[in-house]
């Protein structure tokens, strides 16, 4: 530090003179002793985890002792100390960054080698485990004998940094159910500066959604095994550990009576380990969790920290940046136009412009059971869901009284445009994947049954979705068939009854067979459902062409309606020469601007009957072609 | 003659078919006829099971008895079999909405809303005329029909459909040529119901009768006609519907009483395997089910 060996000092203050000392190095200066102390509290640790700070010290002596071989030197025996100053520190590459502490107590970096005397604490590297030995050069002051600068010996400034890792959900993966994902926490460096192998007995911690049953419309109930009790309450996890997992105990929070272990959310490492491979089971589609592993060892303890984002201590499953339970990866791939998982803003059809169509995006996201296989569905198509309640049965056999085809068939709803382009967005459903829910007729005070398709619901819930219910009667009523009410209100119900018998032969007389004709009226009764308001529609000029309540005559702009026989909700069948025999006329047919006439009680026959021909319906309603423009689901 | 009567029908036939293509209005709307009552409604039922079997002329005696003691009542009823599976679990048959929500609650094997019957007077009247052709009848009562707010009722149609076996009194021979038939029956609610497999040696059809649990009803119940060997109908305990196989296609059409098990023996109604088995014509008399010469 100081160049010369020679000074002139006062030798005793009270002499007056001047006395020439010479200094010889005396001792060498005492070498370092690197200590590390855990702040605030003087205990010393040789165990760092990644980031921590502890404080530095040099605990050995603190002077240089130098010694004047001049004769007559006032010091004892020529003994005379002067101060030891740190001119460098280094962690050998370890990662890590030497400072001080601020008023705050925040640690500030500063420079190891210019800044040596200010620096008091040591923050690890943040993701560089590892063994670590401090180097500390000190020198004396020079104020007397210069000594050569000294570091401290191997054998002290040496600890272990450690970390405990995690690995995070893969961003690709949504929840689905009994679909299993693995966890791996470790401990960084496997051994320590003492050669001890790095081990504690590692905990995984999971804190799980518990939403009723495993989709809107299903769950265990009835089932047998490990997960039967996932039934339609939300009181188990939607995420749990694997029961039985090797080298881990894993603990249940609950039992049921039967002394059936259920909500899994603790395992432990079964001794003490350097990794633990943890497997958590997914029992919901919408299901979501947070899963934190903790270690505990001699070197420390903590929250296991994940690999690929080091300031955050636990695993979210799935992969939810914008913390809406929804996986980024499917948000991603649905690209909603909101991402609340609250909204409702299905675009597809365009219909009345009505957004929506009653699930929230949520449960688009977590999706229901179609005919026995789960399904997701995208939040820009309308979706509307329908039962057939005379499909029959498979086992035991049971034929179909309405054959799903008749429900499902382009010639019908689906092919009419609605809900989306080739029945996209229309969903037939088992007449068990729904809820009975009964709703009194707010005027007429009778009870209805309805069916909700989301009945197991639980977060970002709407509204109650029913689905559209097709039943087959052979009542004296409805003559063919009627519906109860529209689609998107709970206040009435959308169940449409069909006389079967009569809506198979209903189109005889135009020579349809039984399954088309099945077809048209039950597509017709399926359009009430979302166009249950139009009578209500100030335009609706229908009365005016002798059209009635929800049969769709439709006036846009206050013009007088139009309808086609094209039309499913209007459908004309024009006279035709019947299989008996009989001359049958139609009311009017507009397109020609014929008109059948009745005239003292006798009808008079169009002109041109022959050129009549039979259409079936190819749109939902009459307003233009294709139209879809009054339907609606979520008003 | 019989010209204006197909005039008179085509009237009708537009009336209804006209305006009112395709039923059910927003929200529906149910007839509040009176409900009939205990002698009404066995009357009613008798007449809708002798509709049903062919026995118009009986029907109408019947219906119109009811009608002219009580005017349209609605008469709703269970028959046998569904009590015999249902019992006390059964919704009240005047409560539509329980009807309806025991169908789709799934509480019974199979669709409540089609094992419950219902009729009344007017409803069976103009279907009995159409059947018979008599339009001046059917018209009148069409009418009526139409004036109680059955607006959407296609009831003209039935006029075109192939109905049920039994009288057609312009092909009918004479009765004294009918014969015995020697096979024994049970009524109920007004069904002669027969032993399917003495019915079908005496019937000349082929029948087929084995334990399957996979089959509803748990019987495979198989019937053939010796014409036509390459159609299969099948049957099932407790389910009114049979299943028509040509060709490895299913086509299914109703019954108005379900075949039903007891003591082993398997009890089906006589009107439809009469159809099958062409027979034109038949009544019960004297203890006996009589056939008209085929």
């Amino acid at each position: 530090m100081c160049l010369l060996g020679v000074g002139f000092e006062p030798a005793n203050p009270q002499s007056g003179g001047q006395y020439h000392h010479q200094w010889t190095a005396g001792l060498p200066i005492p070498q370092p002793i690197v200590t590390l102390t855990i702040p605030n509290t003087g205990y010393t640790t040789q165990y760092l985890r990644c980031f921590e700070i502890a404080t530095l010290a040099d605990i050995a002596s603190a002077p240089d002792w130098d010694r004047c071989i001049n004769p007559g030197c006032p010091f004892p025996d020529g003994w005379n100390a002067e101060g030891k100053v740190r001119i460098s520190w280094s962690d050998n590459g370890a990662g890590g960054t030497f400072g001080t502490l601020d008023s705050f107590g925040n640690f500030v970096p500063l420079d190891p080698i210019a800044d040596a005397q200010r620096i008091t604490h040591y923050r690890a590297s943040p993701n560089n485990p590892g063994v670590v030995h401090i180097t500390l050069v000190v020198d004396d002051e020079g104020l007397l004998y210069d000594d050569p600068p000294v570091s401290n010996d191997p054998s002290n400034g040496n600890f272990t940094v450690w970390e405990f890792w995690i690995t995070p959900c893969p961003k690709n993966w949504r929840p689905k159910l009994d679909e299993d994902l693995s966890f791996a926490a470790w401990i960084e460096p496997t051994t320590d500066h003492k050669g001890n192998p790095m081990v504690g007995t590692i905990i995984f911690l999971l804190s799980s959604s518990n939403q009723p049953g495993h989709c809107l419309n299903d769950c265990r109930l009835g089932s047998t095994g490990q997960w039967a009790w996932d039934g339609t309450t939300g009181c188990h996890d939607d995420v749990q550990f694997l029961p039985e997992q090797p080298n881990l105990l894993v603990f249940p929070r609950d039992q049921t009576p039967e002394g059936v272990g259920y909500n899994y959310d603790t395992a432990m490492s079964s001794w003490a380990t350097n990794m633990a491979m943890v497997a958590v089971r997914c029992l919901d589609y919408g299901g979501w969790a947070y899963l934190r592993g903790y270690v505990t060892g001699f070197f420390g303890e903590g929250a296991a920290r994940r690999i690929d984002a080091q300031d955050l201590f636990v695993a979210d499953i799935p992969v939810d940046e914008n913390e809406n339970h929804i996986a980024d990866w499917w948000e991603d791939f649905r690209d909603p136009p909101s991402r609340d998982p609250l909204s409702d803003d299905d675009f597809t059809p365009r219909g009345d412009g009505t957004l929506g169509d009653g699930l929230s995006l949520y449960e688009e996201y977590r999706g229901l059971m179609v005919r026995g296989v789960w399904q997701d569905f995208d939040p820009k198509e309308k979706d509307m869901f329908v039962m057939n309640f005379g499909a029959g049965n498979e086992d035991p056999y049971e034929p179909a009284v309405i054959l799903n085809d008749a429900i499902t068939s382009q010639d019908g709803f689906p092919g009419a445009g609605v809900p989306g382009e080739g029945g996209k967005g229309f969903w037939l459903l088992n007449a068990n994947e729904g809820e009975l829910r009964w709703v009194q007729h707010p005027e007429e005070g009778f009870w209805m049954p309805g069916k909700i398709v989301n009945f197991l619901h639980g977060y970002a819930h709407l509204r109650d979705v029913y689905a559209a219910v097709v039943v087959p009667s052979e009542d004296d009523q409805p003559e063919l068939a009627w519906t109860l009410g529209p689609i998107w209100d709970g206040g009435l119900v959308p169940v449409i009854e069909i006389n079967v018998t009569e809506a198979k032969n209903w189109g005889r007389l135009w020579g349809i067979d039984e399954l088309p004709s099945l077809t048209m009226v039950i597509g017709h009764e399926l359009g009430h459902t979302v166009l249950w308001d139009v009578d209500h529609n100030p335009a609706d000029d229908s009365q005016s062409f002798g059209g009635d309540g929800g049969h769709h005559v439709i006036g846009q702009d206050g013009r007088v309606g139009q309808h086609t026989i094209h039309c499913l909700m209007w459908p004309y069948f024009p006279p035709r020469i019947c299989p008996s025999g009989f001359v049958l006329c139609e009311v009017l047919c507009p397109q020609r601007g014929e008109h059948w006439i009745w005239q003292d009680g006798e009808p008079v026959a169009p002109r041109n009957v022959n050129e009549w021909t039979v259409f079936r319906p190819t749109e939902f309603c009459s307003a233009d072609p294709g139209c879809q423009n009054l339907w609606h689901l979520n008003p | 003659m019989v010209g204006l009567r197909q005039v008179g029908l085509t009237i009708v036939v537009l009336w209804f078919g006209s305006s009112m293509a395709l039923s059910s209005p927003p929200g529906g709307r149910f007839l509040s006829l009176p409900r009939a009552d205990r002698e009404a409604t066995e009357r009613l039922k008798e007449a809708y099971a002798a509709y049903v079997q062919g026995q118009y002329q009986r029907a109408i005696h019947l219906a119109l008895g009811v009608y002219e003691r009580f005017g349209d009542v609605e008469a709703r009823w269970y028959p046998q079999w569904v009590l015999r599976l249902g019992g006390k679990d059964l919704p009240d048959p005047y409560d539509r909405g329980a009807v309806l929500g025991a169908t789709i609650e799934g509480k019974f094997p199979f669709p409540l809303t089609m094992a419950m019957k219902s009729t009344f007077p007017s409803y069976l009247l103009a279907r009995c005329y159409a059947a018979l052709k008599d339009t001046k009848g059917f018209v009148q009562w069409a009418k009526r029909l139409r004036g109680l707010g059955f607006e959407q009722d296609d009831i003209t149609r039935t006029y075109l459909l192939p109905h049920p076996s039994g009288e057609k009194l312009s092909v009918m021979p004479p009765k004294e040529a009918w014969r015995p038939l020697p096979l024994k029956f049970r009524e109920e609610d007004y069904f002669i119901l027969v032993p399917l497999d003495q019915a079908c040696t005496v019937l000349g059809l082929g029948c087929t009768i084995q334990p399957n649990l996979k089959m509803a009803g748990g019987k495979g119940i198989r019937v053939t006609k010796p014409d036509a060997p390459n159609i299969v109908y099948r049957l099932f305990l407790g389910r009114p519907v049979v299943e028509r196989l040509e060709s490895g296609r299913g086509h299914t059409e109703t019954l108005a009483y379900a075949p039903y098990e007891e003591g082993g023996v398997v009890w089906v109604p006589f009107y439809w395997l009469a159809k099958q088995a062409g027979i034109k014509g038949w009544e019960v008399r004297n203890g006996k089910i009589y056939v008209a010469p085929r």
